[in-house]
C-alpha cells in the first residue's frame, strides 16, 4: 500500500526553550481545553460521577447553609447598631454586646454634654421580656429598646410618626418585622387599633399590662423572637426606675464642626475608664467580633464550613481517583505522546471543573430555596448575597484545586513501561 | 527487499556497549550484554527473541524510557545516556510507540485520537491539526471511521488508528512493540506495509518486536536477542 504524507504547510519547527511557568501552564491549559478527554470520562464513569455531583453539591449546600446562617445570626446580632443616630457612642468600658447588659451610668451625660465638641446625647436602654396577647397560646421573649421620647437615639422605619404615642406610659410601639409568634398583633397594631398585651410579671406576680398602640420595624434575632420600642418612662413603670440609671448606651452627637477623632479622643480622657467612647462603626464591628468569636455561633459555622470544604474536596477527589485507576493506561499513552504534568494537572482539573460547575450550580438553586424557607421561619435576613456567592465560588475552586494536586500525585505512578507489558 | 545501507540517512540511535540489568547484589539480574547497535533513517529493524531474552528492555532503552545500566546511547546524535529533564522530554517528543494493544484512548474518537499524537510537538497548529488528521485517516482507509470510538473498531482498524497518531507527530524514531500479535494475518500484514512505508517516506527509522515470521520479508535488518546478547540474523526474502 503506497503512503501520501500529507501536503499540509508545516510551522517550522521551534527550538525548544526553558518556558516559563506560567507559559507553560497556559499551553497545556490550551491542550487540555482542545481535548475533551476528561469530560468524557467522566460520562463513563457514570456511577462515582453521579455520586460526586451529589457529594459535592451536598457539601456545597453545606457551605452555603453556613454563610446564611452566619450572615443572618451577624446581620441581625447589628440590625439595631445601623440604626443608631449618633456620631460617637458612649458604652461601658470594654464593651463587647448589647446582649451582655453591660450599662453606662447615666451620670456620664454630663461628663460628656460638658464637652464643647458634642451638642447633645441621647440615651437607650436594652433589656428582654417575655410578651403575650390574647393571640398568643403563650409569651414569647422579646427584646425591649427604651428610648428618650425627645431624643430618641434610633432611628427605625415607623418609629417618627408614631413617636408621639409613646408618650403616654405603658404604650408601646411592636417590631412588625417579629417572628409570626406574636399572630396578628402587628397586624391590628399596624390598623390603628391599641391592642393591650401582658409583660413580665411584677413583684406580686401580676403580669404588667401595656398597649401596643403601633408598629416600626426592627427584625428580631437569634436570641430574641422579636422587639418593642418603649418610652423611658413606660420603662420606669414597668420595670422600676432604677432602670432610668443605667443605660445601654448613650448616643452623643458632635456640634456642627466638631472633629470626630479630637472629640472622641478627648472624650475618652473624661470619661477616665468609666465608659469607652465609640464610633459607630466600632460599636457595629464589636458586636459582630463577639458573635463570631465568643458565641458558638461563630465557631460552628466556622467549623461547619471547613467540614463542607473538606467533604467537596473528597468527592472531587474520589472522581478523579476513580478515572484515574481505571483509565491509568491511558494516561501511560499520553505520557508516552509527550504530555506533562502541567497537561495532567490540567486534565485532572478539567475534570475537577466538569463535578464543580454543575454541582455549584444546583447547590446554589437549592440554597436559595433553604434561604428562602429558613427566611420565612425565622426572619433573620438570610438572603443570597455577593459575599456568599463569591465565597462559596472561592471555596469549590479550592477544593478542585486541592483535590487535583492530590490527585495528581497518583499520577505520578504512570510509567510508559507498563505498556509494553 | 535487500538491505541498502548506502541509501539509509544518518543513524537516529546509536547503542555503544549498552548492558543493562535489574535488581543488586544477590537479585541482581543481567538481561543485556554488550549491545551495539546503529538504525539508520529509513531502517526498519526487526528484534525477534524468545520471551525473557531482553527485548522489551531493549526497546525501553532505546526508547529512553529506560537508563542504561552501562553503556552510551545517542539518539539524534546527542547523548542521552543520562540527559534529564526537559531536554529529555524535547527529544521523547520526536519518538513514538506502538504496542501490541491498548493504543488508543478510549474517551476519544478515532479523529481525536490521531490529533493527540501532535499536540505536543512544535507541529501543533490547531488550523491544521484536524484537517491533516483526516487526510491521514482518509489514507489509512479509516476516512468513514474518523468519528467512530475505539470500541466501534476492529483489531485491525484500531492499530491503522495509532499507525495514523504515529505519522501525524512526524517522528524520527518509531518503536514498535508486537503490533501484529492480536491482529489477523491480512491485517498484520497491511500494517507492517504501512510502518515500512512509513520508514522510506518519512525518513524515520522503526524499530519493531515481534515473534511474528511473516513479516519478518518487511525489515531492513533482523537483530536476534537470546540470553541478552544480540546478532544480526539475514533475512530470506520471498
Amino acid at each position: 500500500m503506497a503512503l501520501t504524507l500529507p501536503e499540509f504547510p508545516l510551522p517550522a519547527l521551534r527550538r525548544w526553550r526553558p518556558g516559563l511557568l506560567l507559559s507553560r501552564l497556559m499551553s497545556a491549559a490550551k491542550t487540555a481545553a482542545s481535548m475533551p478527554l476528561g469530560a468524557q470520562q467522566l460520562r463513563r464513569q457514570r456511577t462515582s460521577t453521579l455520586l460526586s455531583l451529589a457529594g459535592v453539591t451536598s457539601s456545597l449546600l453545606v457551605i452555603f447553609a453556613q454563610l446564611g446562617i452566619e450572615r443572618a445570626v451577624y446581620d441581625s446580632g447589628v440590625r439595631l447598631h445601623r440604626s443608631v443616630i449618633a456620631d460617637l457612642l458612649l458604652v461601658p468600658a470594654g464593651f463587647k454586646s448589647l446582649q451582655l447588659h453591660a450599662e453606662v451610668p447615666v451620670a456620664m451625660t454630663d461628663i460628656v454634654s460638658a464637652d464643647p465638641g458634642v451638642e447633645g446625647t441621647s440615651p437607650l436602654w436594652f433589656g428582654v421580656m417575655s410578651m403575650s396577647h390574647a393571640g398568643m397560646p403563650t409569651p414569647r421573649r422579646l427584646a425591649w429598646y427604651a428610648i428618650d421620647v425627645e431624643r430618641p437615639a434610633i432611628d427605625v422605619p415607623g418609629l417618627r410618626e408614631n413617636l408621639y404615642k409613646l408618650r403616654v406610659v405603658r404604650r408601646i410601639l411592636f417590631d412588625r418585622d417579629s417572628r409570626p409568634y406574636f399572630g396578628d398583633l402587628a397586624e391590628v397594631a399596624g390598623r390603628g387599633e391599641e391592642v393591650p398585651v401582658l409583660g413580665p410579671p411584677d413583684n406580686r406576680l401580676l403580669l404588667r399590662e401595656m398597649f401596643v398602640v403601633g408598629t416600626v420595624a426592627i427584625g428580631p434575632n437569634v436570641v430574641n423572637d422579636g422587639a418593642v420600642v418603649i418610652s423611658e418612662g413606660t420603662m420606669s413603670e414597668v420595670f422600676g426606675s432604677w432602670w432610668t440609671d443605667r443605660p445601654a448606651f448613650i448616643g452623643i452627637t458632635l456640634a456642627p464642626g466638631a472633629d470626630l477623632l479630637k472629640t472622641r479622643e478627648s472624650l475618652n480622657r473624661a470619661v477616665a475608664g468609666r465608659g469607652e467612647v465609640i464610633t459607630r462603626q466600632e460599636f457595629e464591628a464589636r458586636e459582630r467580633a463577639y458573635w463570631s468569636r465568643e458565641t458558638p455561633v461563630g465557631y460552628i459555622t466556622d467549623v461547619s464550613f471547613i467540614m463542607g470544604l473538606m467533604i467537596g474536596m473528597v468527592f472531587i477527589y474520589y472522581a478523579q481517583y476513580q478515572i484515574i485507576r481505571f483509565y491509568l493506561p491511558e494516561y501511560a499513552i499520553l505520557k508516552s505522546l509527550g504530555y506533562d504534568w502541567w497537561f495532567f494537572l490540567c486534565m485532572i482539573g478539567q475534570i475537577g471543573a466538569a463535578i464543580i460547575t454543575p454541582a455549584f450550580l444546583v447547590g446554589f438553586a437549592l440554597a436559595r430555596l433553604v434561604y428562602g424557607v429558613a427566611e420565612a421561619a425565622l426572619h433573620l435576613g438570610m438572603s443570597m448575597g455577593m459575599r456568599e456567592m463569591v465565597v462559596s465560588l472561592v471555596a469549590s475552586l479550592i477544593m478542585t484545586v486541592v483535590s487535583s494536586l492530590f490527585a495528581l500525585r497518583r499520577l505520578w505512578k504512570v510509567d510508559p513501561i507498563m505498556l509494553f507489558e | 527487499m535487500p538491505t541498502d545501507h548506502h541509501v539509509l540517512g544518518p543513524a537516529v540511535v546509536e547503542a555503544i556497549d549498552i548492558h543493562h540489568h535489574y535488581g543488586d547484589g544477590a537479585q541482581r539480574v543481567d538481561v543485556l550484554f554488550d549491545i551495539n547497535l546503529q538504525i539508520r533513517e529509513g531502517e526498519l529493524l526487526i528484534v525477534t527473541g524468545p520471551s525473557g531474552s531482553g527485548k522489551t528492555t531493549l526497546l525501553t532503552i532505546l526508547g529512553t524510557m529506560r537508563r542504561p545500566s552501562q553503556g552510551v546511547l545517542r539518539l539524534l546524535g546527542a547523548d542521552v545516556t543520562n540527559m534529564q529533564g526537559a531536554g529529555l522530554d524535547a527529544l521523547r517528543n520526536r519518538i513514538r510507540f506502538l504496542f501490541q494493544k491498548r493504543n488508543l484512548l478510549s474517551s476519544l474518537t478515532a479523529l481525536q485520537n490521531v490529533i493527540a499524537g501532535v499536540s505536543t510537538t512544535p507541529l501543533s497548529d490547531p488550523a491544521w491539526n484536524e484537517p491533516r488528521a483526516r487526510h491521514l485517516l482518509g489514507m489509512l482507509g479509516l476516512g468513514d471511521k474518523a468519528d467512530a470510538w475505539p470500541d466501534e473498531l476492529s483489531g485491525g482498524q484500531q492499530q491503522r488508528v495509532a499507525i495514523a497518531r504515529v505519522m501525524i507527530g512526524l517522528p524520527d524514531l518509531i518503536i514498535a512493540d508486537e503490533p501484529t500479535s492480536a491482529l489477523d494475518r491480512v491485517a498484520g500484514r497491511l500494517v507492517v506495509d504501512q510502518l515500512k512505508d512509513l520508514a522510506m517516506r518519512a525518513k524515520c527509522a522503526v524499530v519493531l518486536s515481534t515473534h511474528d515470521e511473516r513479516i519478518f520479508d518487511v525489515a531492513s535488518r533482523r537483530l536476534h536477542i537470546e540470553d541478552g546478547r544480540c546478532f544480526e540474523v539475514p533475512i530470506h526474502y520471498h
